[in-house]
């Protein structure tokens, strides 16, 4: 069998396009490529067009030839003589419809059932997507889910072992751009908004008359911590050195070896702020409420995307108004190598997400290879999040939105609306499991592990793939037969 | 009993600041004034420092009781007077502003509240965060202001919902969905003519006019500049409840002095919210007593879908007067709200900034609805008004007796004489004046 892959990216031009949908893409092609290597030659094609001579090659020695598109429907190429299997992954409850909006009008494969029914099968990377596509075209419309092999991606980190979740610290060096909220200043008091001076009086002798009283102190559920002993040992990640972290304010600091020691519980989440439905605002504002007082507690958000100024302006604007807070928020703006990813697998303690819907969410996958999660329970994580290793954040579906790919103007399909506040408690949770309750901790992780050892270890997904394709090169035979005759008697 | 009172609004100049801080305070003095007179005698305070401890020691000189009711926030209340001084004060969040953020002191409830030493506010809910927050013995009421006898004594026609067409007269800007063309409000024209807001739309109504309004009607009265109310989820949701219901209205009663930002918003929230049947409307203006009443009578159910209540007088008026609600159970909801007179909307808790605050910063929590939870209210309560009569007359009869347990001068009334006065009983000034019966 001769498998032809594409996307619309390949790896010369990757890094310039980070945190694009295609950049997914492109990656989920990678690990996908490695699968169906183990039953048929793969071939990596760079234009859609280069699939037809392949396949009449193919053709002419009888062997058995198909295109897998890494791409949306809308940007499937049609008409080809290959068969055509598109791989997508998709996060809304339906499927976009030709003229749902005004700038599709002009290319029918903006009509997603249609698409789908003109290539006849369709792989994409959750139960979700399936429901979404049986509900549009039928429950007998051949689609799996697949999602993206990841298992293998990380085994090095796992043989090191998991950081016990109780260290003091832990060390890492990052060849980043780095933003630490302990160096810059935070403070309320400077926050400059448009709201006017409400005239509330101010008279310096009179105030002398309020009693003084004690600042508020709502910290109770840390308690149950008091009577624990301190951790001191501090753990390392990395094996290289670098310079300390640098402050420079509305700028980000510029790429350089980063050397940090990160206290506590670490908590890392990755993700492209410029996609809304990441909600990282909840990320940042959910833990600095529940760590205001706690400095051993550590939030770091490795950033993709583009607009990365405007984003970090956002987030200081969003730690300038949670500050004071002891806890500690460090940015990692752009692309981070594969070692450097690693490190930072090691060093997270938790992954936390907070999104309003997924596809698929390769990042949550990838640490939950090595560590358990906070993350709610909805769209394509239903098939893999677990109780035994994650914190569920409730949340509740049909928020109405737009379409991702569309003119913005009208809802069209709808989310999942994240409840803040458990969230916030999901953190706290985690972070008295982390601090006070290593063995649960450990077992957490290890149902992790376990768990996604059977979800996305390459030979079963390898094997799916495989019975998934035969079948439907089968289908293809048996058309071609009833075609054949049907072609005589006429 | 000589109680005398402050506010910062008056008749006279309140229809031009609606919408302001501190103006709803107004509207509660208002429904208080009848039972305060029932209680002393009234004496309205315009400049709280020069005039209140003159009236105080005459008092005290003739042996009157006397006190002060401040209907302002905490950090508004005069702090220096001789006479015993209630702050009377709406709040609706999680604590109490305690910074003195800003350089000043008096931003800190919990300091001017220990220093005053009593206050009384709206709701249980309140009064459970003020003796955490500033003492378990503090001495606080919760009065909400009494208006159930008012409503409730008229006897409001009890009708199939749904069941005939009403005509309202309207002094001024009526927008109704129907008659709209809702893609001039498309977000790229509000971002093209940004900062400038969109015009209103050539096709509104301004002066006197009639509104004919029929079908299952849900009516929000509120002030569209108080970022608490949350019109955004309310009509959004209200258009995927009822995109094929036809006879679904929303009716939007607005009061504030300037609505030539908030109405473009409004209708851009509508335009996002695509073909719905359903028609929403919005009215802006001064409605006559009787016209009022009858948007009232019309009125199928009242919603709300805030992130916080001091108590909230509208959703108040139209549960006295038998109209079931569409509303989150929190904050001041909590004393009235249950699924015996409402369709509850489930909500969870956000960050939330004190309304006061210039620099915005994250100090408390609010609360926000499940959008998920108020569609499904929405149409079940649609189901209800079409398909269960009986129910729905039981849940109107179920929201006047909630009102009746929370905002009616027999439950209040006592309540406030009793605190008012203990509280002159404890001022020793007072105590030593007072004359032999």
């Amino acid at each position: 069998m001769r498998i032809l892959t594409y996307c619309d990216v390949n790896g010369s031009d990757i890094l310039e396009r980070l945190g694009t949908p295609e950049y997914s893409y492109h990656f989920v092609l990678e690990a996908f490529q490695v699968a169906l290597s183990q039953f048929a030659q793969v071939q990596r094609i760079d234009k859609p067009t280069e699939a037809d001579a392949i396949w009449r090659q193919c053709s002419d020695a009888s062997e058995t030839c198909l295109l897998l598109s890494f791409a949306p429907p809308h940007k499937t190429t049609l008409g080809l003589q290959c068969p055509t299997i598109p791989v997508f992954a998709w996060e809304y409850p339906n499927l976009p419809s030709g003229n749902d909006e005004e700038s599709w009008l002009t290319d029918a494969r903006n009509d997603w059932p249609q698409v789908l029914l003109k290539c006849g099968a369709a792989i994409t990377l959750s139960t979700h997507t399936v429901r979404a596509v049986q509900d549009s075209l039928g429950n007998t419309y051949p689609i799996e889910a697949i999602p993206t092999p990841l298992w293998e991606k990380f085994s090095s980190y796992r043989m090191r072992g998991t950081l016990p979740p109780d260290r003091a610290s832990v060390d890492i060096c990052l060849k980043t751009r780095l933003v630490d909220s302990d160096l810059l200043g935070l403070s309320a008091e400077n926050l400059v908004t448009s709201h006017p001076d409400d005239g509330t009086p101010s008279d310096p002798e009179a105030d002398m008359l309020l009693p003084p009283l004690p600042p508020v102190d709502d910290n109770n559920w840390l308690v149950e911590l008091d009577s624990l002993q301190q951790d001191t040992f501090t753990e390392s990640a990395g094996i290289s050195e670098g310079m300390p972290p640098i402050d420079t304010g509305w700028d980000i600091p510029p790429l350089f070896n980063v050397s940090t020691r990160l206290s506590g519980v670490v908590y890392t989440a990755v993700l492209t702020p410029s996609d809304g439905r990441k909600n990282w605002e909840d990320v940042i504002t959910a833990f600095g409420w529940a760590f205001r007082d706690v400095p051993d507690a550590t939030l770091v958000l490795k950033l993709g995307g583009p607009d990365q100024l405007k984003h970090h302006h956002q987030m200081l604007m969003l730690m300038s108004k949670l500050s004071p807070m002891k806890c500690r928020i460090i940015a990692l703006h752009g692309y981070l190598d594969d070692a450097d990813y690693g490190q930072l697998i090691g060093a997270s303690t938790y992954y936390v997400n907070a999104s309003l819907c997924e596809g698929l969410c390769m990042p949550l996958m990838e640490f939950l290879c090595c560590v358990p999660a906070i993350a709610p329970n909805h769209t394509s994580m239903v098939d893999y999040l677990q109780p035994e290793f994650a914190f569920m954040v409730d949340s509740t579906p049909n928020l109405p939105t737009v379409w991702p790919h569309g003119d913005h103007q009208v809802y069209k399909t709808s989310r999942h609306q994240i409840n803040w506040h458990s969230l916030m408690l999901a953190y706290q949770q985690s972070y008295i499991v982390a601090k006070s309750d290593p063995p649960a901790y450990a077992a957490m992780s290890a149902s992790a592990m376990a768990d996604m050892e059977d979800y996305c270890a390459i030979d079963g997904i390898a094997l799916r793939l495989q019975q998934f394709l035969e079948s439907r090169l089968r289908d293809l035979n048996a058309k071609e037969a009833h075609m054949a005759p049907m072609a005589l008697t006429s | 009993m000589i109680i005398l009172v402050h506010t910062a609004y008056h008749e006279g100049n309140v229809s031009a600041n609606l919408g302001q801080p501190e103006y709803s305070y107004y509207f509660v003095l208002r429904e208080f004034r009848p039972m305060l007179e029932q209680l002393g005698i009234v004496i309205d305070i315009h400049e709280p420092v020069r005039e209140v401890d003159v009236i105080y020691r005459n008092c005290l000189s003739h042996g009157m009781p006397c006190v002060f009711l401040s209907f302002m926030p905490p950090n508004k209340a005069p702090i220096g007077l001789a006479c015993p001084t209630v702050p009377v004060f709406a709040w609706e969040y999680d604590n109490l502003p305690h910074e003195g953020f800003g350089g000043k002191p008096r931003n800190d409830w919990r300091r001017v509240l220990k220093h005053l030493g009593s206050a009384i506010t709206h709701s249980s809910f309140t009064v459970e965060t003020v003796k955490r927050m500033v003492d378990t013995t503090f001495p606080i009421i919760a009065a909400p202001a009494p208006l159930w006898d008012r409503l409730a004594a008229k006897k409001h026609s009890v009708r199939s919902p749904g069941s005939n067409a009403v005509r309202l007269r309207v002094d001024g800007i009526v927008i109704d969905s129907q008659f709209t063309d809702l893609s001039q409000y498309s977000k790229a024209k509000e971002l093209a003519c940004a900062p400038a807001p969109l015009p209103l739309p050539a096709e509104r109504s301004e002066g006197v006019s009639e509104l004919e309004l029929d079908g299952i009607i849900y009516t929000a009265v509120f002030n569209p500049g108080d970022g608490r109310k949350n019109w955004v989820d309310m009509i959004s949701a209200f258009c995927v409840a009822f995109a094929y219901n036809a006879d679904a209205t929303l009716l939007l009663k607005l009061s504030h002095h300037d609505i030539s930002e908030v109405v473009p918003q409004m209708l851009e929230c509508m335009h996002k919210g695509g073909d719905f049947a359903c028609r929403i409307v919005i009215v802006h203006g001064y409605l006559r007593q009787d016209d009022y009443e009858h948007m009232v009578d019309a009125t199928t159910y009242t919603v709300n879908t805030s992130h916080g209540e001091g108590q909230c007088l509208p959703l108040m008026e139209y549960m006295s007067s038998g109209k079931p609600a569409i509303s989150p159970r929190h904050t001041a909801m909590l004393d009235y709200i249950d699924d015996s007179c409402a369709f509850v909307v489930d909500s969870f808790l956000e960050p939330g900034t004190w309304p006061h605050d210039m620099r915005q910063a994250f100090r408390t929590l609010r609360e926000h609805v499940q959008v998920d939870s108020l569609i499904r209210a929405y149409r079940s309560s649609y189901y209800v008004a079409k398909q269960e009569p009986e129910t729905y007359l039981a849940m109107s009869t179920a929201a006047v007796v909630s009102l009746q347990s929370y905002c009616s001068h027999a439950v209040v009334r006592p309540r406030l004489a009793k605190f008012l006065n203990a509280i002159i009983a404890q001022d020793p000034r007072q105590a030593e004046s007072a004359l032999p019966l």
